[in-house]
């Protein structure tokens, strides 16, 4: 009894200590950090086709890497990129060991409460994948079952959307999206639930293995989010936003990756 | 500032309790199979069968040498391809027993090894059956030298089973990082998870200790 109090205290009286020493100087921006350091650190959510992943040599691509690296030019800086997951992306903001992540990240009020975002830049549609042969389940309905088990990369907001349209189903969180789809593969779950970029790339290089199924409700906003308390830093990254989506640089970018418009608030580049 | 506040994580209580009982529970059910698995292979390592002892030496040096965390992959993600549907509870309990079985017979080799050769002889020349010999005289002695690295073990156990949140059981490390993904609070609810696993491995090291009392203040005979 003795030894286990003793633990309890050494670790309510380390905890907030240790914390207390990740921090910067609050009164900084996080702007002037970037501008000093001569490179802006972001962390993004890989594993993430076509909008953030690695390709055969390492090297990140996609969307969001595009957007990234347009934002480093408008900074002046370069870019270190902080590789995590899906919820990695608000830790690595609210410990500050990124200065920004742009990993299709959608504001919600209780993220809010936790982390900043600007405007958003694009949308996605939460779409449900399944096998093809499972010709079974055909609409959201059949989805509706305790026995229908979701995979969902943890720390998604697929969550809250699959408790409102399919409040039934059995949700199981895994990792990343090599673990769903292996998940997927062993039947061990009977879909996955992710953005529609993913869902429909995935679908596009399985050579008909997947297929798209349903959609999840109304798009949902993607934004820049950013530490929490840096009006400065929010200014500087919310400009940019809406000089991409209004300038054509964005409708570019999203073109070369999709091939199909982006939704509307993102202009297309003035005709010359 | 990070306001470091563990009040926020009172609602999710339950979901602690829950993902504690699961821990408690797969620990619980990998000790009861690793622990006579371990007995019996550790009976195979001395065996005179030359067969026996390369089985169980390959098993022990195969499964040493691999990660748990592989394991669970192969067992929940390839044994399925084969057409051997295993859930992830089982897959999370077989995977902990194989891998707590392989350094369970390490610990009662030790613990055989440890017997002189002579109470072989001794009990040999009272006219003792090997099945005797070994029920009434050696292994008695083994489990008792044996006791302080099992209770390490269950420890270990306990542990380990943190890795099959990864294949989504929802165990107390799957139940910290399911909150922590929704409610950011990252900080107090791995403060809370590491509590929790104090207290699930007080509990159960509590149980071992109260079951094998009776042997571990026998004293240590050679």
């Amino acid at each position: 009894m003795h030894r286990f109090s003793l633990t309890m205290l050494l670790l309510g009286a380390l905890a907030p200590m240790l914390i207390a020493t990740a921090h910067p100087a609050a009164a900084d921006s996080i702007l002037n950090d970037v501008l000093r350091r001569g490179s802006v650190r972001i962390a993004v959510n890989t594993g993430n086709e076509p909008r953030q992943f690695a390709d055969e040599n390492g090297n990140l691509q996609g969307y969001d890497i595009d957007i990234a690296g347009e934002l480093a030019k408008q900074l002046g800086v370069q870019i270190e990129f902080i590789r995590t997951d899906v919820a990695g992306r608000v830790a690595m903001l609210q410990s500050h060991k990124a200065d920004i992540t742009i990993a299709t990240f959608t504001p919600t009020l209780d993220r809010l409460k936790t982390v900043g975002f600007t405007d958003p830049y694009t949308t996605d549609v939460l779409t449900l994948m399944i096998r093809s042969d499972r010709k079974e389940l055909a609409e959201l309905k059949d989805f509706d079952k305790p026995e229908i088990k979701i995979a969902l990369g943890r720390g998604s907001t697929a969550a809250k959307a699959l408790a409102k349209y399919v409040p039934h189903a059995t949700v199981v969180e895994l990792p990343g999206l090599a673990d769903i789809v292996q998940a997927i593969d062993a039947g061990q779950v009977d879909a996955t639930c992710s953005n529609d970029g993913l869902v429909n790339w995935t679908v596009k290089n399985s050579n008909g293995k997947y297929r798209a199924v349903a959609a999840l409700g109304d798009p949902e906003d993607d934004s820049i989010g950013l530490p929490q308390g840096d009006f400065v830093w929010w200014m500087w990254l919310n400009q940019f936003v809406h000089q991409i989506n209004n300038d054509g640089t964005n409708y570019t970018l999203w073109m070369k990756w999709f091939g199909s418009p982006p939704p509307a608030f993102v202009k297309a580049p003035p005709k010359t | 500032m990070y306001d470091f506040n563990l009040r926020v994580l009172l609602p999710y209580l339950p979901v602690f309790g829950a993902g504690a009982l699961l821990t408690l529970e797969i620990s619980a059910l990998a000790i009861l199979i690793s622990f006579p698995c371990g007995l019996i292979g550790a009976l195979m390592r001395i065996s005179d069968s030359r067969l026996l002892r390369a089985i169980g030496a390959g098993y022990v040096e195969t499964v040493r040498n691999v990660p748990l965390l592989v394991v669970l992959y192969v067992l929940f993600y390839a044994l399925p391809v084969y057409g051997l549907p295993i859930n992830a509870f089982t897959a999370g309990v077989l995977g902990l027993s194989i891998n707590s079985a392989a350094f369970t017979i390490e610990i009662f080799r030790g613990g055989f090894a440890a017997i002189p050769a002579a109470q072989y002889e001794a009990a040999s020349a009272l006219g003792m059956s090997p099945a005797q010999i070994f029920g009434l005289v050696i292994v008695p002695q083994v489990f008792r030298i044996a006791l302080p690295s099992l209770g390490n073990q269950v420890v270990a156990v306990v542990l380990g089973s943190a890795q099959a949140s990864i294949i989504g059981v929802g165990e107390l490390t799957y139940q910290t990082q399911s909150v922590g993904s929704s409610t950011f609070r990252y900080f107090e609810l791995f403060t809370m998870a590491a509590l929790f696993y104090i207290v699930c491995a007080q509990l159960i090291g509590g149980v071992w200790r109260v079951l094998t009392g009776r042997a571990a203040r026998a004293p240590l005979g050679t």
